[in-house]
């Protein structure tokens, strides 16, 4: 799988369409948010006050889970506990074929892609309609998502265009705005007959028993108003103690992800509704991995609030996009989660992917250490013998010969000889063997003719 | 399941590195007030005494960049007039406000419709009809400055779909339901229990938008692609 990674990552680099339309999608959320931020004022007090308050949440999950799950159920709303994803997407197939539902619209949500909700569904003959129009286009183009806040940014107009003629007979032009309109009218027919809708939850208010969706257009408030049944999956961290604290959540949610103050629509549901909304409430609660997150020294990733600003800043994912990821996840904050959900075994060439530049930790809203998460996620696939016996060997040797001065300063003299007949004025642009794996990317300056140690040896004899 | 799943997470907790932060008492009681001792400030950016001059100028502001019209009215000719040039002639309108006689000074607000245009009967299952409705007048919950936000609770007579399904959402705003920031509506959240509230409430800012094709801004995705907020100075 490791290679799997390796082969999808070569392939996203070679593709230069693909980076130009990664840099222009992640260039402008970059600069929304370095300009909104500046409203915040001191925006460090916002992130340190935003971590304080996910991490109480943490420390006291069990509490605060219990005390809402309780309210919402008082309210009327059926809640369903799913320990791992195959009992999250069961207990909503459930759901669907209790009612005989046929038809369910859903809104963009990571963690319906992460249980992988609509393929059971859609086995069942279930019709599963993505509205989302990032999510829509490439539902019909069968693919996953690139980005966890834009779904489609590795898509031109073109071939969004492309698409659209071969999945629902458009015959516009290949516009960006009439393609929106054709997908507006195509979904209004799809939004009208559902039975069910289905949404993530971005996060719960623990005190008043209520849970938010953000869109920006609109879906939300289609699939969770207006089917007669409403379903909600929620990742378990996903909760703030109450009011004020949700404000402060969604002061930072919209700025980092899109440089909005807030996203256009912000949905609160409390429960069913019988005069105008849905009869039916369902909150899915799913673990998946997270109980076991937050027991180990990798906890501080569930502050993640989803806004996706690591991925916009990431220079690895501004080349490779995210469906090189073995999973719905990607940038910084898929490195580090797809292992800790899927195992190193499955999800270890990911935290490789990293030049440990630190930046995503710079404009994390909940200040996640990243860079450290992901250098501990490292040291685990060593510890766990999952490099190569090349890289193993490599580096303990290279271990050995660091404690030892004397067998240190031996080696920098035959690595100096030993470079020089590849040399080309100062630079070596080819070497031969595993060294080869270095210099096809990239040249190698060759080493000064003199080793600072004996350099400063010989000027501190000189005084 | 919810209590087994409960107790696995109290193990992970204790055994784990977070155990020093923990509350005391059962998983009923912890976290309670008083164990975010780390927490400081309030998150606001806005006092919530501003005064209503302040949050009126703020409110417009916010809501024009984020894409909303916003129109300042000061009598119920100017009302009447900014309804008018906004829904066109012989359009088909959608009146959806819990504004009552007796509960709230009355707006009659079939009387602010122009004659040209016809009043969409609004059963209980709208059905077709709803698609073809040009356009709904709605009052507000709340409203937002710092945002400048209008916040829409479900209800009959507010319909959620009619404030999303047509293509123009005209909303009256009374200045006094004006807050200065996002705190100040996050506390008036309903309480868990409130029955009376409803069950759904949605806070908007600015028309349905979307940047999914090539980061080009299209307005009027599923929902309005035009929101104008009519603020009523001196009503």
């Amino acid at each position: 799988m490791e290679n799997g990674f390796y082969t999808t990552t070569r392939r996203a680099c070679a593709d230069e369409a693909l980076a130009h339309k990664l840099r222009n999608a992640t260039e402008r959320p970059r600069i929304g948010r370095e300009t909104i931020c500046g409203e915040l004022g001191a925006v460090e007090p916002f992130r340190d006050l935003a971590a304080a308050l996910r991490d109480d949440v943490l420390a006291n999950l069990d509490g605060y889970l219990f005390r809402f799950a309780d309210r919402v159920e008082a309210a009327g709303v059926s809640v369903h506990w799913a320990s791992d994803a195959r009992d999250a997407r069961q207990a909503v197939l459930d759901i669907a074929r209790a009612e005989g539902v046929r038809r369910v619209v859903k809104s963009k949500s990571m963690l319906t892609e992460e249980i992988d909700l609509s393929p059971l569904l859609e086995n069942d003959g279930i019709e599963v309609v993505e509205t989302d129009l990032g999510e829509f286009i490439i539902q019909l183009a069968g693919q996953k998502p690139s980005h966890i806040v834009m779904p489609a940014v590795h898509l031109s107009a073109a071939e969004v265009d492309g698409i659209f003629r071969r999945e629902i007979g458009y015959r516009g032009k290949p516009e960006p705005e009439a393609l929106t309109k054709a997908a507006r009218e195509h979904l209004r027919g799809k939004f009208a007959a559902a039975q069910m809708g289905i949404s993530g939850v971005n996060f719960a208010i623990a005190d008043r028993g209520a849970w938010t969706i953000c869109t920006n257009e609109g879906n939300g408030r289609y699939v969770a108003g207006l089917p007669r049944i409403y379903v909600a999956v929620m990742g378990l961290e996903r909760i703030v103690r109450n009011g004020p604290d949700a404000a402060v959540i969604l002061k930072l949610l919209a700025r980092f992800a899109t440089g909005q103050r807030i996203t256009q629509y912000v949905n609160v549901v409390r429960g069913p509704c019988g005069s105008d909304g849905p009869e039916q409430v369902h909150l899915v609660i799913v673990d998946n991995g997270r109980t076991g997150i937050l027991g180990s020294d990798k906890w501080s990733m569930l502050r993640c609030i989803r806004c996706g600003a690591c991925l916009n800043v990431c220079p690895v994912f501004r080349y490779i996009g995210g469906q090189s990821f073995p999973g719905c996840y990607s940038g910084p904050m898929g490195k580090v989660l797809l292992p800790l959900q899927k195992g190193l075994e499955i999800a270890g060439g990911p935290p490789k992917a990293c030049s440990l530049c630190g930046v995503c930790e710079e404009v994390c809203p909940v200040r996640i250490p990243l860079p450290d998460l992901l250098l501990e996620l490292r040291g685990d696939l060593a510890a766990g013998g999952h490099g190569s016996l090349t890289e193993r060997i490599g580096m303990k040797v290279g271990a050995w010969v660091f404690q030892h001065p004397l067998v240190y300063r031996m080696a920098q003299r035959v690595v100096r000889f030993g470079l020089k007949p590849f040399g080309k004025e100062g630079w070596i642009d080819r070497l031969p063997s595993i060294g080869g794996e270095w210099t096809r990317v990239k040249d190698l300056p060759l080493p000064a003719k003199e080793s600072y140690l004996s350099r400063a040896a010989r000027q501190r004899d000189e005084k | 399941m919810g209590k087994d799943l409960l107790r696995e997470i109290s193990e992970a907790l204790d055994r784990g590195p977070l155990a020093a932060m923990r509350g005391g008492g059962a998983p009923a009681e912890r976290g309670t007030p008083g164990t975010a001792e780390a927490c400081t400030g309030d998150g606001r950016l806005f006092p919530a005494d501003m005064d209503e001059g302040a949050r009126i100028r703020l409110f417009a502001q916010r809501a024009e960049s984020s894409g909303a019209r916003v129109h300042e009215v000061a009598d119920r000719a100017a009302l009447k007039a900014a309804i008018e040039e906004i829904v066109g002639d012989g359009s088909l309108v959608a009146i959806a406000t819990e504004e009552r006689p007796g509960k709230e000074p009355d707006l009659d607000v079939e009387d602010l419709v122009p004659d040209s245009c016809s009043i969409a009967e609004i059963g209980d299952s709208a059905g077709d009809d709803l698609y073809r409705i040009d356009a709904a007048i709605t009052d507000v919950d709340l409203a937002v400055a710092e945002t400048g936000s209008i916040l829409l609770g479900a209800s009959a007579a507010r319909r959620r779909a009619l404030s999303l399904v047509p293509l123009i959402h005209i909303a009256l705003v009374r200045p006094d339901r004006i807050v200065a920031d996002l705190t100040d509506w996050a506390d008036r959240l309903p309480a868990a229990g409130d029955r009376e509230a409803p069950g759904g409430l949605t806070l908007i800012s600015g028309p349905s938008k979307t940047a999914d094709i090539e980061m080009e801004l299209v307005t009027g995705v599923h929902g309005p692609g035009e929101l104008h907020l009519v603020v009523l100075e001196g009503f």
